[in-house]
């Protein structure tokens, strides 16, 4: 969907034509769910959340200026819904670098045999804190640039690309140490 | 490992993890319900602040008559008590007054004053 068609579309929904509304779930709703997914970890969960967002962006649409893009506007909801379910429930990731450079130097991964590098890939990505996982998601699948995901984190362009930057280089420190399967 | 090989590592593992949802038709129907909620809402308060204006209004009006009409009398009687009822009846409609201004902004700036017809 064009930019200046979504605008159109955000002020009709905004005048009233609650209908139109639809055309933006149908447009954000995979995105948006595997994005909260990324977060919780949750399927049920991340439904529940991916809703919620809905229903928040719908209820306060009127306050979307237009300075950000709709979507960063509307995964910015997403990420703060995540965020405080996560506030909520007390089940914020400890999952810091130290306890995955321990389950490395553990050998966790060696399990794995060489030609199974994706699925090495799957668990090091899984096990990795949300800070450096949720930008790596955006940046990659959603191709969101650095300054929309700094909007959607409410963090400065910098850490973003430091988190990516970290968060890749975890991933290949990992990938390393285990020499069954550096390529 | 070369950086392009593990961005796409990267990438094919979200890719792999993504999953299609339809979850409109729910989100809708939530949509319609609370719009209908609001709708609700937005014509209790109309129809009770319209009352309260309109009362508000005729018991001005009828205070003022009152006022005016026993006005030459409260002043050459010059009793305190009635002097001060004067100046309650005579703040009553300035209060009076000024609360139908700000609901008629309120009302406004809510958008009361357009007709829905749903």
């Amino acid at each position: 969907m064009e930019k200046a068609k979504e605008n159109i579309l955000i002020k009709r929904i905004k005048a009233g034509e609650f209908d139109l509304f639809d055309h933006i779930v149908k447009r954000y709703q995979n995105g948006l769910y595997n994005f909260i997914l990324n977060i919780v970890k949750n399927t049920d969960d991340a439904m529940d959340l991916c809703q919620e967002t809905f229903l928040k962006a719908y209820r306060s649409i009127s306050s979307y200026k237009g300075k950000a893009s709709f979507s960063t506007w509307l995964y910015r909801i997403g990420y703060n819904n995540a965020i405080n379910y996560f506030k909520k429930h007390k089940r914020i990731s400890s999952m810091e670098i130290e306890k995955l450079n321990l389950k490395c130097q553990n050998n966790e991964y060696e399990k794995v045999e060489k030609n199974e590098i994706k699925k090495v890939i799957n668990k090091i990505v899984e096990d990795l804190d949300t800070k450096y996982r949720t930008p790596i998601f955006l940046f990659f699948i959603e191709n969101k640039s650095y300054k929309e995901i700094a909007e959607i984190m409410k963090i400065p362009i910098n850490s973003v690309k430091s988190n990516i930057f970290r968060g890749k280089n975890i991933i290949k420190q990992v990938l390393q140490k285990n020499k069954k399967i550096v390529v | 490992m070369q950086e392009e090989k593990l961005d796409e590592l990267i990438k094919a593992h979200f890719k792999k993890t993504c999953v299609k949802i339809d979850i409109s038709q729910g989100i809708m129907k939530e949509i319609e319900r609370y719009e209908y909620k609001k709708l609700l809402i937005k014509n209790s308060f109309r129809f009770i602040v319209i009352f309260f204006t309109v009362a508000a209004s005729i018991s001005s009006i009828v205070l003022i008559e009152l006022l005016f009409k026993y006005h030459s009398y409260y002043l050459t009687l010059y009793n305190i008590n009635i002097i001060i009822i004067k100046i309650s009846l005579e703040g009553f409609f300035v209060l009076a007054v000024v609360s139908i201004i700000t609901l008629a902004f309120k009302f406004k700036r809510l958008g009361l004053f357009r007709i829905q017809f749903r």
